[in-house]
């Protein structure tokens, strides 16, 4: 059974569609999230699910990715989600063409990025790829993880100098990108 | 949307670190209506438990009635004949040599270890997919062409045999760790995401009929009969808020004394009240007191610590589920009050939690949730 719209409404985009056009996408961010491909489609599986369950309400609103990447982010962050709870990284990130840098270059900067993800707090992680990755604004990072524009602020900063940590990692990031 | 200049580096370097997925968009929408299917059928249980603590004697079996029917499928996925794993992986020496087609009409598929001595009475077997066969077919089908630089590397041998009635099984596989394709209805497809989505298939198949949430696991019970003891317990994890209730469906309350002598290691919470389920108007005020938990501000530099002894009590504990899963907000009534969680009420003591800053700290309740709970 597929949730429906109501009637009498324009018609609004169906669950189909909407996982069609945006999962990749979120896939991604799930992906940087976790560090594990099955995580990643565990933990996006999770929030349509909820989205799916809900799916007459949310549709009518204009809100339906952000919906999903505020189940996502909670559902990542909550303490109280058991199954999200002893993370392990995967050791290597899949590979990915990126031909600007040399392929040997290419695949120690994701590594080095994957296990410099994988040692923040899991608040700090979630800023870090809904603001740089996702592209979102302070508010609606702040919205995501039902925290404050200055929580967010102080998660990324102390999420960056952590980054900074890996020399590694801030060669390939250059200076400006971590002050 | 934030300043393209402020960090194109570490943009760059997320998008390049973040991989496509390897399921298809067919296939994730077949696994998250299954998922979501599981999830209502959860939550009727839950709300049928909450019925049974009630003592109201209403009509479970009408709460339970199921119009999603996987069940036929289930049934029979343990009664018709599965076939059984190859003694070995197909040899298998490079990429072009693995040819098969995958038609409609199979009745299982079978992921294989790579050598295989086992029977079909083995309890070991490895699981078959039945009921979503037709789904893992059309989803294997479904995978993009690649070619032989989209290589990731090494695999461990494997096998997947699909039965096919009347017909000798298609195997596919390998017992090399060469890089991995096959080709599929004349495609070459990439083995670690054929992997993925044959696994997915397991987990779809098995994750509501085998793997009982944890609501389930102990009876539809949501209090534990004591509090399990503060042992060496994993750290619960960070908390920058406790948001997403919104899917919470059930919520009970239970009253816990301490009994035995009050020596170290002797004594332990025992439950005296409940579960007394929560519902309405009193369901969404626990729920909003425990949206605004916050941990509790360290002290200040130079101040005294306060001894909080723990056998002041009595102890009330808020059981959530949510999906099958339970977690617990334990209140104080007396000393300092704290407010300690558990994302596992049957077995991990209630504890602090580790804050952002790395630092064990219990929980605050501005909007007072002790003097709610004790209202009650």
């Amino acid at each position: 059974m597929t949730p429906t719209t109501t009637a009498g409404r324009a018609p609004a985009m169906t669950f189909e569609e909407f996982v069609a056009a945006r999962s990749t996408a979120l896939w991604r961010s799930a992906y940087l999230l976790t560090g594990d491909a099955h995580k990643a489609e565990d933990l996006l599986q999770t929030a349509l699910v909820k989205a799916w369950r809900r799916w007459d309400s949310i549709a009518r609103r204009d809100g339906v990715e952000s919906y999903v990447r505020k189940a996502m982010a909670t559902t990542y962050t909550d303490w109280w989600r058991r199954r999200w709870n002893g993370e392990a990284p995967s050791a290597t990130p899949p590979d990915r063409a990126d031909e600007s840098l040399p392929a040997e270059a290419r695949v120690d900067a994701r590594r080095d990025l994957m296990t410099a993800l994988a040692t923040l707090p899991r608040g700090q992680r979630a800023v870090v790829v809904l603001r740089y990755f996702d592209d979102l604004t302070e508010q609606q990072t702040a919205d995501a993880l039902g925290i404050s524009t200055g929580t967010v602020k102080s998660q990324a900063s102390r999420a960056l100098r952590s980054l900074r940590a890996f020399p590694s990692l801030a060669n390939h990031l250059g200076e400006g990108d971590l002050s | 949307m934030t300043d393209p200049t402020e960090s194109p580096g570490l943009r760059d370097l997320l998008d390049s670190a973040a991989p496509p997925p390897a399921l298809t968009t067919r296939a994730r929408i077949a696994a998250v209506e299954r998922r979501g299917r599981a999830a209502r059928r959860r939550a009727r249980g839950a709300v049928a438990g909450l019925v049974v603590v009630a003592g109201l004697g209403v009509a479970i079996r009408a709460l339970l009635h199921n119009d999603d029917v996987p069940v036929a499928a289930r049934e029979h996925r343990t009664s018709a004949p599965i076939v059984e794993c190859p003694r070995e992986a197909p040899n298998v020496s490079g990429p072009e040599t693995m040819r098969v087609d995958l038609p409609d009409g199979a009745t299982s598929a079978r992921l294989c270890p790579a050598a295989y001595k086992g029977s079909a009475s083995t309890p070991s077997e490895p699981r078959p997919v039945v009921g979503g066969i037709d789904d893992l077919l059309r989803a294997l089908r479904d995978l993009p062409e690649v070619s032989n630089r989209n290589c990731v590397g090494l695999l461990a041998p494997w096998s997947l045999v699909i039965d096919y009635p009347g017909h000798s099984p298609v195997t596919l596989g390998s017992n090399s760790q060469a890089c991995g394709m096959v080709r599929i209805n004349g495609v070459m497809r990439d083995v670690p995401a054929l992997l993925a989505i044959v696994a997915q298939a397991i987990d779809a198949e098995y994750a509501d009929g085998e793997t009982p949430g944890e609501l389930a696991t102990h009876d539809g019970i949501p209090c534990p009969q004591n509090l399990p003891r503060p042992i060496q317990a994993p750290e619960p994890q960070v908390a920058p808020t406790t948001s997403g209730l919104e899917s919470v469906d059930a919520v009970w309350m239970c009253r816990y004394s301490l009994r035995g002598p009050r020596s170290v290691g002797t004594s332990s919470w025992s439950r005296r009240e409940g579960p007394t389920p929560l519902t309405g108007d009193q369901r969404d005020q626990a729920l909003a007191y425990i949206a605004t938990l916050w941990p509790t501000p360290d002290r200040a530099p130079g101040t005294a610590s306060i001894d909080c002894p723990d056998d002041l009590g009595p102890r009330t504990m808020l059981v959530i589920a949510s999906d099958g899963d339970l977690a617990g907000i334990v209140t104080e009534e007396y000393g300092c009050q704290r407010v300690l969680v558990t994302a596992e009420p049957h077995t991990l003591a209630p504890d602090e939690i580790t804050t952002p800053t790395g630092t064990r700290r219990p929980l605050t309740s501005p909007e007072r949730l002790p003097q709610f709970l004790r209202a009650r």
